[in-house]
């Protein structure tokens, strides 16, 4: 009986172990330029090959990778590779891992499948493929630094290098959203051109003409256009740009004339008309230096019915510009460059809320602007080209949390930004305001670990949802 | 596939309750002792959808503490009470419908589990004894708080999670002798809760009632029950949660005092 009891507890206790993230309005900031003489060789420069789908797993049918156990003497793993008919193969040594060229008479999965049975082997694998995270395949995507900034030359050979990282981290924020069609950023500006190959399918209605007064908003001066391109051209079409907010579209409201120029009253009906459009976003890349008591209003319309606007800061070095010196019912916008720099032309005041990149930004331009047989694409300088990341971003973050407010998308927008100068200016300053914006930060969800260190631990418990 | 698994192992359970509670093919030795005192430690690992518009998925994993205190209210059919201590984690999960969307990357959240439990001897045939068992845990996690990354700003997130599991159906014993009776059962096995996530970032407030629910909804046990001393009984027992294309597991270890 002991015996047996014995034994069970032993059958027991074998169970127990068995089981166990502009230029400004006015013209004389006009800074597009035309950088490219020779179109056609820069086109096929910038001809980039299109990436795969992510969800496409892919692997080399050429060679694959293998290690043998470290105990293995190498005549040993030559008599391997002799007997599998292996000829070619090239070892990373630091990690004692071959790449081996696939016999011709074996397949991939049956090499791979043999070399796994092999007693000398540790592992075999494919060599997968493996892609750059939601890069789309637009020519010139590559010199769009603002959006991801690798420390490329931003234009041809000879041209200016950015600093890596220097950027909005769109291609991270692009892995969460891309944007929806039903949000739409209305450009007041100098119109937009309707018949652009790289904006044309991304506007939503001929939009609104303030200054002539009529329902075509186009654009006779390029300026609108520029913008434009920046917010939401089409990507990843292989051709020109891509926009921030990829998937959204565009309202033109016309409200600055063929100098670059407006009224206060063409600009403040322009922002009623697009918010009463039930638009997502307003992007006002202009600004007056004399304040409005009609333009304020007119911002709080805005506000009031949750439409986010971002405006310029202005390019004088002078103070901030109006409207963006109304923030409490806009974001203020300022310029950095490709080394996350404030520019000295950027204005400056406590009003600034935060930044985004501003010089040499490649863009969409009318195709009318540089003559027939030229690319319509150009670089430009100014918080107006700035303000249109941000819109964007404002756009993107709508798309994915349209019960938002637009308080809170400025308060995420503000408070994800990075804060490229605190070296010199800690925390919010009068310079880029909370700092360069971070696409990643506003759309990506963040990861939450570390508790607080004042950590509460009580008993209360809240809803049971059942 | 899940959904009439389930409805299967229910109606088995309800049709062998009154088959096999009146004739009684055989009777078993009336036991004097009519209290039981058992503690038990479970972990569990088991795939929850957390969002189900987006269908998406993760892995709760929970580590039960549990002391059950049990009377015989009539002849075989015992009733506990469940009370203990609980670790459950729920990282991996994404709340989306806050300012700042969050996932969970906290590790185990504390917290209390009671609950009930009720098993009833239905026939004792040879060496065979078919019993129903149900039970049910609420788990009630404590408040909290974790700081948001990556910010310019200070941010707080507060969450507080809660689940609760009702599992039952039929279990068949061998006794094997006089100590041993390994065990087969398969349960109607449910769970569900809500997370609660709050947000304060300066200015920027949000929260989101996260809704989870287990996607298996069956499990498949084996144990084993060695009476050590008379009075004494030790348990032990391996369960599975099958699904599609994954499988939940849970072990669990415990002991029972009888008087």
């Amino acid at each position: 009986m002991k015996k047996t009891k014995t034994c069970n507890l032993f059958c027991f206790l074998l169970f127990i172990l068995y089981t166990a993230h502009g230029f400004s309005f006015q013209s004389n900031d006009k800074q597009i330029i035309s950088y490219f003489q020779d179109d056609q060789s820069f086109s096929q420069r910038t001809n980039q090959k299109s990436l795969p789908s992510q969800d496409k797993i892919s692997y080399s049918s050429d060679h694959i990778l293998v290690k043998f156990k470290p105990s293995i003497p190498d005549e040993y793993v030559q008599a391997t590779m002799n007997s599998f008919q292996i000829k070619e193969y090239n070892v990373i040594p630091q990690i004692n891992v071959f790449k081996i060229k696939i016999p011709e008479s074996l397949s991939t999965e049956d090499i791979l499948y043999l070399m796994k049975q092999h007693q000398y082997v540790e592992y075999a694998e494919p060599d997968y493929v493996a892609y750059a995270t939601a890069t789309p395949n637009d020519n010139f995507f590559q010199y769009q630094y603002a959006l991801y900034n690798s420390g490329q030359n931003i234009g041809p050979p000879g041209s200016p290098q950015g600093l890596s990282s220097a950027d909005i981290k769109a291609t991270l924020g692009w892995e969460e959203t891309k944007g929806t069609e039903d949000t739409v950023i209305a450009i007041l500006d100098t119109g937009i051109d309707l018949l652009h190959p790289d904006i044309g399918n991304k506007i939503e209605s001929s939009g609104r003409d303030f200054v002539n007064n009529d329902f075509e908003a186009v654009d006779d001066d390029g300026h609108g256009t520029f913008v434009a391109g920046i917010a939401a051209a089409e990507t990843d079409n292989n051709e020109g740009i891509a926009g921030v907010a990829w998937n959204c579209q565009l309202l033109p409201v016309k409200v600055l004339d063929e100098k670059g120029e407006g009224y206060y009253s063409w600009i403040s009906q322009g922002i009623i008309w697009a918010v009463d459009q039930d638009v997502a976003v307003v992007n006002l890349s202009l600004g007056g230096p004399v304040e409005s008591t009609t333009l304020l209003r007119a911002l709080e319309y805005a506000y009031q019915n949750d439409v986010v606007v971002a405006a310029a800061a202005g390019n004088e070095g002078s103070s901030v510009l109006f409207p963006a010196a109304y923030t409490d019912y806009c974001l203020a916008v300022a310029a950095t460059d490709y080394n996350d720099l404030r520019l000295n032309w950027s204005n400056t005041g406590p009003e600034i809320d935060v930044a985004a990149p501003g010089k040499r930004i490649v863009s969409t331009v009318p195709t009318w602007y540089f003559g027939t047989g030229s690319i319509p694409y150009g670089f430009g300088d100014g918080t107006s080209f700035s303000t249109c990341h941000v819109s964007g971003l404002a756009a993107l973050i709508i798309s994915i949390k349209p019960w938002m407010t637009a308080e809170d998308v400025m308060n995420v927008i503000k408070y994800s930004a990075d804060d490229v100068n605190k070296n010199d200016n800690p925390g919010r300053d009068v310079f880029i305001g909370y700092g360069r914006i971070n696409m990643e930060k506003s759309l990506v969800p963040l990861i939450i670990g570390q508790k607080k260190m004042d950590d509460i631990h009580d008993w209360e418990t809240t809803k049971t949802g059942f | 596939m899940a959904k009439q698994i389930c409805l299967s192992v229910m109606i088995i359970s309800l049709i062998t309750v009154p088959l096999f509670s009146s004739p009684q093919s055989y009777q078993p030795e009336i036991s004097s002792k009519h209290i039981k005192l058992g503690i038990e430690a479970e972990f569990f690992d088991r795939l929850i959808k957390w969002d189900e518009n987006l269908d998406q998925t993760s892995s709760l994993k929970s580590y039960l503490f549990l002391l059950k205190p049990g009377y015989e209210i009539i002849e075989g059919t015992f009733v506990s009470a469940v009370l203990g201590y609980s670790l459950s984690n729920f990282d991996q999960m994404i709340f989306r419908e806050l300012p700042f969307s969050l996932e969970l990357n906290t590790g185990y959240i504390d917290g209390i589990a009671l609950g009930g439990n009720v098993l009833a001897r239905i026939i004792d045939y040879s060496d065979f004894t078919l019993t129903v068992r149900g039970q049910f845990i609420y788990y009630m996690g404590f408040k909290d708080q974790w700081e948001i990354p990556g910010l310019n700003v200070e941010g707080t997130a507060t969450g507080t999670p809660s689940w609760a599991r009702l599992a039952a159906g039929p279990k068949v014993s061998f006794h094997v002798s006089e100590y041993l009776r390994p065990y087969v059962s398969a349960q109607y096995d449910r769970l569900w809760g809500t997370f609660n996530m709050e947000e304060e970032i300066e200015e920027l407030s949000g929260e989101q009632d996260m809704k989870i629910e287990s996607k298996s909804c069956i499990n498949f046990s084996v144990g084993v029950l060695y009476e050590i001393i008379d009075q004494l009984d030790l348990k032990a027992e391996a369960s599975v949660l099958p699904l599609e294309s994954s499988i939940g597991l849970s072990i669990m270890a415990g002991a029972i005092y009888s008087f």
